[in-house]
């Protein structure tokens, strides 16, 4: 845009574009320093005198478009492909924090109708189908006795009290968690995190502490217990590598690691598919804690390669370094895709049920989840175990915890 | 554990880092054969180094990628800088510095860090706003939305620093005054640019509707944002001696609906085709056209109307009908070139209503005044509660109430639509 000498507007010429941003130029001026840059904003066209724009767009301007450009990246000749955009727009899932909510939406949402405006062939009108606001990343905030703010760095921890690194008679106030910021000093650098913890330890902790849409409360404690948790799982992959090895061949299909890994398969699946990443967490610690007993037992060592390629596909969407590692050492060179569920195992899908008697462990049965109550006490009673404990026996009571465990009050 | 067992997470993370970046894994090309899935993170602005919002941001785009990917889809995750902006050009100014050098310096130290985190982007789709390749294909979006007129040129109050001589956003005024030359800021009409926003508002509002994967808060601090800022449309049905059923108004107050007294057109307004012949008519038009344009032109010049025998139907009261008036100080280029005038809690249309003797019904008191509030001497436009709008009453305005009278009215539309 420019102005001639009557100040009426004028457009720049499409070929003339870009209008370039003048370099080196003087940041000290009075006002905007474009006004101070004569020769850049003085212009001839045709022999006609002009001055240009000055003001430039507002930065909101530039990313709401930018989602359009990544479809068509090296495109010379205009901001987007119309092929390019007809395939890839609009974004599926777009995540990002709730303070960008009004603006910077609005802005996208309308540059997709301009564009659209008077132009058939753009058929979009909404940018962005799905959209995640994660919450912010917190940690407590420290003062000195002067209220001067101070680092996580520069505090030490010593019976009970918080105290200057540098000088352990100045006792610190400890402040409320807020998100992080420069202004408040309760910033944790992530360079050196990841220099020490390494990625997938960083990437386990700030999933797991609480679900994406809420915010997460910074701890070390918590960090360094997901890098001590990636060492276990190493430790366990180590034992079930050695355990495929030996080549087992059991005629034993050992249901119980096929039904789990099936169990998690859905598991891990719905929580991925409903943004329910610290619960995904969860599980990669139930799978080890199952794995770690289980590999114990006699197992087939086909059955058990096949799962656990499976369960560590499950993994590797949240540790992809440490998944792609241990499928390595494993041999498996194929394409991974995601396991999908047998629905044959998931028919019968049983649990233990702890069965009590007067409050007593007296046996586990393994029993379809979701069992009522009088179905499972007719189990039981049809159970041997009946004849044992409940013969000549009158039930007073029954407590009965849903997938868990049935408490029978009998006289004795 | 021995150290043979230990897990080495610098080895294995740089290896497996290497691997992806050499053998392209993550790019993305299109294919029609396969369901595509475009997942997109708020790209960052270049202020240094990277800080752990980042690192969760990315993160929870990285599983998600990772796990479409596995599933079969078609994934495009690609990231890139939000690269133009006040904190290059005030570091730059601070150290003495070229602004593009240090953007570009934060660029390459915040990719290599983002990189470090194992993340499954397309790197060769990289861009940066601040990049020639990219801010010549804007200036080209901008040539094309000012040609097709959503791109306009008015006069405008910003918040001026006489110091500094620049616009300041109003987050940059504290206390009154500019927040790096601490001088006490003014008040300037400026010419500036804007974007027709408001001529989409309507379909903005009505879009958020199909959104289902959105968060309900996020749609409705957007409901709230369109209705405060741009209001809505309003259609009104009319009787009279010339054939037009309906006229559609726009309004940033739709809630003060039961304070209207008439409804004033643009002389320009497509119905005045229905008056050529009219001689007084032409002698009005003549009248306004001596009447400048610009705002403050129509604030304090004496507002004059052409009554017509038209009359206009209340949506939200059928039973109240208004006549319908060509006035001055309504343009063509505002919303549909027609009002509702509400002169209560309008000055225009209070000096308006004064003139031709129209009602006066005050339908919004201030807090702390009592239900028997009555503008008196001049409208009240400010904040407050709604009075004698039967349904609407002790709603506060303009928080609640807008929006509850924009669904009221969308939902009569929508029982005349179905029957």
């Amino acid at each position: 845009m420019a102005y001639d000498e009557k100040g009426n507007v004028v457009t720049i010429a499409k070929k003339d574009l870009p209008v370039k941003l003048p370099e080196n130029i003087n940041l000290n001026s009075k006002g905007n320093p474009l006004d101070s840059e004569k020769e850049w904003k003085n212009i001839n066209i045709n022999g006609k005198k002009y001055t240009r724009e000055t003001d430039t767009l507002d930065t909101f301007v530039c990313s709401s478009w930018y989602y359009l450009r990544f479809c068509s990246s090296d495109n010379e000749e205009y901001g987007f492909k119309q092929e390019e955009i007809d395939y890839w727009m609009p974004v599926d899932q777009y995540i990002g924090g709730v303070e960008h909510a009004i603006l910077h939406l609005l802005y996208s949402r309308f540059f997709m109708r301009a564009l659209g405006y008077k132009n058939k062939d753009f058929k979009f009108n909404e940018p962005f189908k799905g959209l995640f606001t994660q919450g912010m990343v917190c940690h407590e905030t420290y003062k000195d006795q002067d209220n001067n703010w101070l680092s996580p760095e520069e505090i030490i921890y010593s019976d009970g009290k918080y105290l200057k690194k540098n000088d352990t008679n100045i006792q610190i106030n400890v402040g409320p968690s807020e998100s992080m910021s420069k202004s408040k000093k309760n910033v944790i650098d992530p360079e050196n995190i990841i220099n020490n913890y390494g990625a997938d330890a960083v990437r386990l902790f700030i999933l797991s502490d609480s679900p994406p849409e809420k915010d997460v409360q910074w701890s070390e404690q918590g960090m360094a217990a997901s890098y001590k948790f990636l060492q276990k799982l190493w430790g366990l992959h180590n034992k079930v590598k050695e355990k495929i090895k030996i080549n087992i061949v059991s005629s034993d299909r050992n249901n119980r690691l096929e039904k789990f890994t099936n169990q998690m398969i859905k598991k891990i699946t719905n929580n991925l598919e409903n943004f329910n990443y610290n619960v995904i967490i969860a599980n990669i610690y139930e799978t080890f804690n199952f794995f770690s007993k289980e590999i114990d037992n006699e197992i087939d060592s086909k059955i058990l390669k096949d799962n656990y390629i499976k369960i560590l596909t499950l993994l590797s969407p949240a540790i992809p370094h440490y998944s792609s590692e241990c499928l390595e050492e494993l041999g498996f060179d194929m394409k991974l895709s995601w396991p999908n569920e047998d629905k044959s195992l998931m028919q019968d899908d049983n649990i233990d049920y702890v069965i009590q008697i007067n409050g007593k462990k007296r046996a586990i049965l393994n029993e379809s989840r979701g069992i009522d109550q009088d179905s499972l006490l007719n189990i039981i009673k049809s159970n041997k175990l009946s004849d044992k404990y409940l013969k000549n026996k009158v039930i007073k009571k029954i407590i009965f915890v849903e997938n868990r465990l049935i408490n029978l009050l009998v006289n004795e | 554990m021995t150290s043979k067992d230990r897990y080495n997470f610098k080895t294995v993370e740089t290896k497996w880092q290497e691997k992806w970046h050499k053998s392209k894994v993550f790019k993305a090309k299109i294919d029609k054969s396969k369901d595509k899935f475009y997942c997109l993170e708020m790209f960052p602005y270049p202020s240094g180094k990277i800080h752990m919002g980042h690192v969760r941001n990315y993160t929870i785009g990285d599983v998600l990628s990772r796990y479409k990917s596995l599933k079969g889809f078609n994934v495009l995750h690609p990231m890139g800088w939000d690269a133009f902006g006040m904190p290059a050009e005030n570091a730059a100014r601070e150290n003495n510095l070229d602004p593009k050098d240090w953007t570009n310096k934060n660029i390459s130290t915040m990719k290599e860090q983002l990189k470090q985190l194992g993340l499954s982007i397309d790197w060769d789709r990289e861009i940066s706003t601040c990049s020639e390749e990219y801010y010549k294909h804007q200036q080209l979006f901008f040539l094309e939305l000012y040609e097709k007129g959503l791109v306009y040129r008015k006069e405008n109050y910003v918040n001026w620093d006489p110091i500094d001589q620049t616009v300041l956003a109003n987050e940059q005024v504290i206390d009154g005054k500019g927040w790096r030359s601490g001088a006490i800021v003014e008040r300037k009409k400026l010419n500036q640019w804007f974007f027709n926003i408001s001529k989409f508002s309507q379909d903005l509002l009505d879009g958020l509707d199909n959104l289902k994967n959105w968060p309900n808060k996020v749609k409705i601090m957007q409901k709230n944002w369109i209705g405060k800022s741009f209001g809505c449309e309003i259609s009104f049905e009319t009787e009279g001696d010339v054939p037009v059923k309906e006229i559609k108004c726009f309004t940033t107050r739709p809630d003060t609906l039961f304070g209207f007294s008439f409804l004033a057109l643009s002389v320009d307004h497509e119905i005045s085709k229905y008056f050529s012949n009219d001689k007084e008519f032409q002698k009005f038009k003549t009248e306004c056209s001596k009447t400048g344009t610009t705002e403050e032109a129509i604030a304090i010049g004496e507002k004059i109307g052409f009554k017509t025998n038209l009359r206009a139907i209340n949506p939200l009261n059928p039973n109240q009908k208004v006549p319908v008036f060509f006035a001055n100080f309504v343009l063509m280029d505002y919303g549909f070139g027609a009002v509702f005038g509400c002169p209560a809690h309008d000055q225009r249309d209070f000096d308006f209503a004064k003139k031709y003797d129209l009602d006066i019904k005050t339908v919004v008191k201030p807090d702390g005044e009592n239900q028997n509030f009555e503008v008196d001497v001049e409208a009240y436009s400010g904040p407050g509660i709604l009075i004698n709008s039967k349904y609407l009453n002790g709603l506060k305005a303009p928080e609640e109430s807008i929006l509850k009278t924009i669904d009221i009215l969308e939902q009569k539309k929508n029982r005349k639509k179905t029957n």
